[in-house]
């Protein structure tokens, strides 16, 4: 067991020593990965925020319901209980022709115009705040709007769905190609850290012959390549965190600022550290697969026999 | 016996026949010669020793092993019996010569408190304990070769195998490789040499096996120095 983990352990830091050697060639391989890496990672995050902005108004997602104008206050507060009781919906808030009034002239300015009013011509509103699992189901909440505007006392029931359901559908597609994306890039980093294993294997076909001839097992000289295509992936994926991280708080001051004139205090998050762990994992492994089926592909071609000794 | 050939051929695949028809033994302790001009099929009977190449025809038993019948895989752990020599020494040259020699007991995960002192041994042995930091490429020709058969014998190998280990030195370097071999000989090593230079075993009074054109033409008794 010692002897196996000191093994690894030389390998590992053999093979550190070779990336640091080649460090020209390294770097490039490593920012090639990187930026592969970072393009879809970025894309996900992006993606996680949008979800997250839109969350934020789901969780204030009301639906108003306009009564009646011969309904009494009285009228609509039993209404209100009635509705409480209402699987679908958390709670319901009633706002009174009066309260409606004050509010209209502090947000319209056109106060003396309203003053000048004998009677009040706005309607008792219900306002509905639906259960959040109702509220994330476009089709729920149709179901719930659909269903409380046949209320007797309601005359208009209103809610913003159309743009949710549109913004819901574009997010399913962006989330998609966005995995094609990303599959296309790692199939990219693939390549690249194939590349330059065989490219190592070419290099070191000399050393490869000794190895053999000395009696190293196929497992024993494919040990450092795994290890260099891993180290490269897993490189590659810390440099890909970094852009990202770079990235977004480059744009976070904006993107705050907008929100905020949506009334939402929004902050952008880069990557969590789970997503940050399979992003760099991922590099890792697909470096580690990348390595292993090249060295399995070109190893066999260096057999001591296959040139002259 | 450790080395037996019986009714041996080789064939490459472009058709030259190396080896015909080639039939012979050497014990378990022996020191043999192997001899013959250049292109008679000396080189190639090394590799069908080492298992390099695979003979066409007939038996190649090593060590107890009938290498016609070995698997792919096992051909590692055979090969880690034998301590091969080269001509041109087949160093690491990105190593230094302390790694060089070192090689084969890291490959074959040997453990690594016992490393350095068999490393110094084997380099003590040939007489370069002092080079042991230094990198192949500042040593001389001889002082290569003697870095070459340390790698060989750290192992302690029970067969020693060398193609033409002084093709490119001097005689007087080639006296002090030869007094090696001889010495691993007489502590128990089984060593077969190819080798041009008569002078050798007519020296250390060893027994010679010549090939020409691909025949084992002559087997000799042990010579008189």
């Amino acid at each position: 067991m010692i002897v196996w983990l000191t093994r690894h352990l030389q390998t590992l830091i053999g093979s550190l020593g070779d990336l640091s050697r080649n460090s020209f060639s390294s770097i490039l391989s490593i920012s090639v990965i990187g930026i592969a890496l970072a393009l879809p990672g970025a894309m996900f995050a992006a993606l996680e925020n949008i979800h997250k902005f839109t969350a934020e108004f789901e969780h204030g997602a009301k639906i108003s319901l306009f009564l009646a104008p011969e309904v009494s206050i009285m009228q609509a507060k039993d209404l209100q209980q009635s509705l409480a009781q209402h699987g679908d919906i958390k709670y319901v808030e009633i706002i009174t022709p009066d309260q409606a009034m004050e509010e209209f002239k502090l947000r319209s300015g056109l106060k003396d115009a309203l003053n000048s009013l004998s009677e009040n011509p706005l309607p008792v509103v219900l306002l509905v705040y639906p259960e959040d699992k109702v509220a994330r189901s476009p089709e729920k909440l149709a179901g719930l709007i659909n269903e409380l505007g046949k209320l007797e006392p309601v005359e208009l029931s209103q809610f913003d769905l159309e743009w949710i359901k549109r913004l819901t559908a574009l997010l399913e597609l962006a989330t998609r190609a966005v995995w094609v994306i990303a599959i296309i890039l790692g199939l990219g980093v693939f390549l690249v850290i194939g590349n330059t294993i065989r490219l190592a294997i070419v290099n070191r076909q000399e050393e490869i012959r000794i190895i053999k001839l000395i009696g190293g097992t196929d497992a024993f000289v494919r040990r450092s390549f795994l290890y260099s295509g891993m180290l490269q992936g897993l490189f590659g994926g810390l440099l890909a965190l970094l852009v990202i991280f770079l990235l977004f708080s480059f744009i976070s001051k904006p993107a705050s600022s907008l929100s905020s004139m949506y009334g939402i205090r929004f902050a952008l998050d880069p990557l969590q550290l789970l997503p940050s762990l399979i992003l760099t994992g991922s590099g890792a492994l697909l470096g580690w697969l990348s390595a292993r089926i090249t060295v399995g592909v070109y190893l066999r071609q260096f057999e001591p026999g296959k040139q002259q000794l | 016996m450790l080395i037996e050939f019986s009714k041996v051929s080789k064939r490459y695949p472009e058709g030259h026949e190396a080896l015909r028809n080639v039939s012979f033994v050497v014990d378990k302790g022996e020191m043999v010669f192997l001899t013959g001009h250049s292109g008679a099929g000396k080189s190639t009977l090394l590799r069908l020793v080492t298992l390099i190449e695979h003979a066409t025809n007939g038996q190649v038993v090593v060590n107890g092993q009938n290498l016609g019948r070995l698997k792919r895989r096992t051909i590692p752990y055979f090969r880690r019996q034998i301590g091969m020599v080269f001509q041109d020494h087949k160093l690491l040259h990105n190593l230094s010569v302390f790694d060089n020699v070192a090689l084969p007991l890291i490959v074959s995960g040997f453990h690594p408190r016992d490393l350095r002192r068999r490393v110094h041994a084997a380099l003590d042995k040939v007489g370069l304990l002092n080079r042991d930091r230094a990198k192949p490429i500042t040593l001389s020709g001889g002082e290569q070769q003697r870095v070459g058969i340390a790698r060989a014998v750290v192992n302690r190998p029970s067969l020693l195998v060398a193609d033409e280990p002084t093709g490119n030195l001097d005689s007087g370097l080639s006296d002090e490789i030869f007094d090696l071999f001889h010495d691993f000989n007489y502590h128990g090593v089984t060593v077969l040499v190819a080798t041009h230079d008569l002078r050798h075993i007519k020296r250390l009074g060893k027994r010679s096996l010549t090939l020409a054109d691909g025949y084992m033409t002559q087997q000799t008794d042990t010579a008189q120095p």
